[in-house]
């Protein structure tokens, strides 16, 4: 088998209970995964990027050996997650949580430690890997602290370096550098960069379009629980260039708004996200088919009587395509400038 | 693979090692709790030799005798209360590790990696079972040696083993109410009500003789009213009973007993939170 980690429609379901008084509650069924597939080739940075509730965490967990899936295969490194879950835990390295994890009375480099000892390596080896990591993540000087006493940035950084200990091949991240100030979060990614000149086969989940863009060679699109795209962030972001993408920032908004937009011939797909709630300030991203449609939606804000405060044509970002692709936005506003800083 | 050659030959020695270090490291760091653990049988004794008295008055030390065929209440208290703390926490330990390493994000972290995963849960009662075992040694010692009846090298061996014995069974049913009750969420309920019933029928503090023979019946399956009669024998009356060995073969039996049921429980219920998602709820 050539590919690192091959899915072949993997679907998945929760069953949950919604509470209704005291002793009542009504069983819900959600959807996770609705038959996935994808590849990831060897030394590949392959991204799933998509919304909280995607089914980005499902899909590591059930490559991971954590979950079994409902329908559909899987196999990493050709070893199927079902069948050979053993084999798999052997070749991978997993960061699940970005700040859970820990034993909080150990301290950091006696964390890894225990840990080492669960993957049976070499205690001489196990010390210098682990010093090693420590540097890596800059942990080095706080190594020796209770993990009780870590921020949360501390915490993630150490849960990565977990992730490597045993060297891997394969390497699982979710949300590597979510919670991470920048300074921490460009280290992370420093990181990954170095495992991909090394070799390892990286699977990153994010809802974090500039990471993905800048760090995965192909990403995987997915929103609720579908992969609405596949391919390199240039191959997707080509999906939206024949278009026209243009913000628009309004006061006053509601949802009558948006459906009437929809509305407008030509007018591809919209995202919305609340930018401050108290005034009712949105932006709206709108794909547009082409220049002609833009004078349309013009009209169409005019005769809403909403307040534009500006609107303006913006080079495509995988955040458009997402908004092509599903009609929603994918990040919080105020995440995006955040992550646009570091 | 690269990473096989940084590998130990005997792995699973190494992740026993492993559990050692860590759970030797975090109770080290809880001083007050150990400082409690080694006082509480002598506290309770106290309480127990007091109200002896109070109910007894002069008579109380000679009716003692002829319940037990032992001379010393404290001695005999002591002793109870001691396997009476190590069969609680064992339990305690065993029942709830599960549900706090949910808690703290381990849980899933070690079906990361490339072990039997029960074989990791039943590693876990060594570290325990040692500092108990050190924990009674710490706390009957004291009494002997003011009584000038020290235990032989031998002795002390026979009492470890008994111990860690006893302790076995209880892994299995630590098994079985982690498994069962992870669920729901409510482990410590389930788990001090387990204490209870075993503390009640173990006989630590008082000889299983007095009762009713149903109550005995019971007692029967209960591992630790065994494990506590022994160690009476050997150390309060200073004689190995004549049906040790008979003891320790039904020990034996109940330890294999309840650790396949614990196994079967717990396989069952990793099975179905592989598919439910169960295994990262918290």
């Amino acid at each position: 088998m050539t590919e690192a980690v091959k899915a072949m429609n993997l679907k998945k379901i929760y069953v949950t209970k919604e509470r209704k008084g005291f002793f009542k509650g009504e069983k819900k069924v959600v959807e996770a995964l609705k038959g996935i597939s994808f590849k990831i080739k060897r030394g590949e940075i392959f991204g799933l990027l998509g919304p909280n509730g995607a089914g980005k965490t499902t899909t590591i967990k059930i490559l991971s050996t954590l979950l079994i899936p409902d329908a559909g295969d899987a196999w990493v490194n050709g070893y199927h997650v079902v069948k050979e879950a053993s084999k798999v835990r052997e070749i991978i390295g997993v960061s699940l949580y970005s700040d859970r994890g820990f034993y909080w009375k150990l301290t950091g480099r006696e964390n890894l430690m225990y840990f080492a000892h669960l993957y049976h390596l070499e205690t001489r080896y196990a010390r210098q890997r682990i010093s090693y990591l420590l540097k890596l993540v800059d942990l080095e000087k706080d190594a020796d602290r209770l993990v009780e006493e870590y921020s949360t940035g501390m915490k993630s950084k150490l849960n990565f370096a977990r992730a490597l200990l045993h060297d891997p091949d394969i390497v699982f991240l979710d949300e590597p550098t979510i919670g991470l100030d920048p300074n921490s979060a460009r280290k992370i990614r420093e990181v990954i960069l170095e495992l991909k000149k090394e070799g390892k086969t990286i699977l990153l989940t994010t809802h974090n379009m500039f990471e993905a863009d800048m760090l995965c060679d192909r990403i995987a699109i997915i929103n609720k629980g579908v992969i609405a795209a596949i391919g390199t962030p240039h191959e997707l972001k080509s999906m939206v260039e024949k278009h026209k993408v243009v913000e628009v920032s309004i006061i006053g908004f509601n949802e009558h708004v948006a459906e009437t937009l929809r509305r407008v011939d030509g007018v591809l797909n919209t995202g919305v996200k609340i930018e401050d709630p108290m005034s009712l300030k949105m932006v709206l991203k709108i794909i547009l088919r082409d220049d002609e449609v833009f004078s349309e939606v013009l009209r169409a804000l005019v005769n809403e009587k909403v307040r534009v405060e500006s609107i303006r044509c913006i080079e495509p970002s995988l955040e458009d395509v997402f908004v092509y692709l599903t009609g929603e936005k994918l990040v919080e506003e105020g995440t995006a400038r955040a992550v646009a800083r570091s | 693979m690269r990473s096989l050659s940084r590998k130990v030959q005997l792995g699973q020695l190494h992740v026993l090692k492993g559990i050692f270090v860590k759970t030797f490291r975090i109770m080290s760091r809880y001083v007050g709790t150990w400082i409690m653990i080694m006082t509480l049988p002598y506290m309770v004794s106290g309480l127990f030799v007091g109200i002896g008295y109070a109910v007894g008055g002069q008579n109380a030390q000679k009716n003692f005798y002829q319940n037990t065929g032992v001379s010393d209440p404290l001695l005999y208290s002591v002793l109870g209360g001691s396997i009476m703390l190590a069969a609680i926490i064992v339990l305690e330990e065993i029942g709830a590790v599960i549900r706090e390493e949910q808690l703290i994000g381990t849980f899933e972290l070690i079906y990361l990696t490339p072990n039997n995963t029960m074989l990791i849960w039943f590693y876990h009662i060594m570290p325990i079972a040692t500092l108990m075992i050190t924990v009674f040694s710490i706390d009957v010692t004291p009494i002997l040696v003011w009584k000038g009846s020290m235990l032989s090298p031998l002795e002390w061996v026979i009492v470890a083993g008994v111990i860690f014995i006893s302790m076995l069974p209880l892994v299995g049913i630590g098994l079985i109410i982690a498994a069962l009750t992870v669920r729901f969420k409510e482990i410590w309920a389930v788990i001090n009500v387990i204490n209870s019933v075993i503390t009640l029928l173990s006989g630590y503090y008082y000889p299983l003789e007095i009762f009713p023979s149903i109550v005995q019946a019971i007692a029967f399956v209960i591992p630790t009213s065994r494990g506590v009669q022994i160690l009476k024998d050997i150390i309060a009356k200073r004689c190995i009973p004549t049906n040790m060995f008979e003891h320790i073969t039904i020990l034996l039996l109940l330890s294999v007993f309840y650790l396949c049921l614990g196994f079967i429980t717990y396989r069952r219920w990793e099975y179905v939170a592989k598919r439910t998602g169960e295994l990262s709820k918290y």
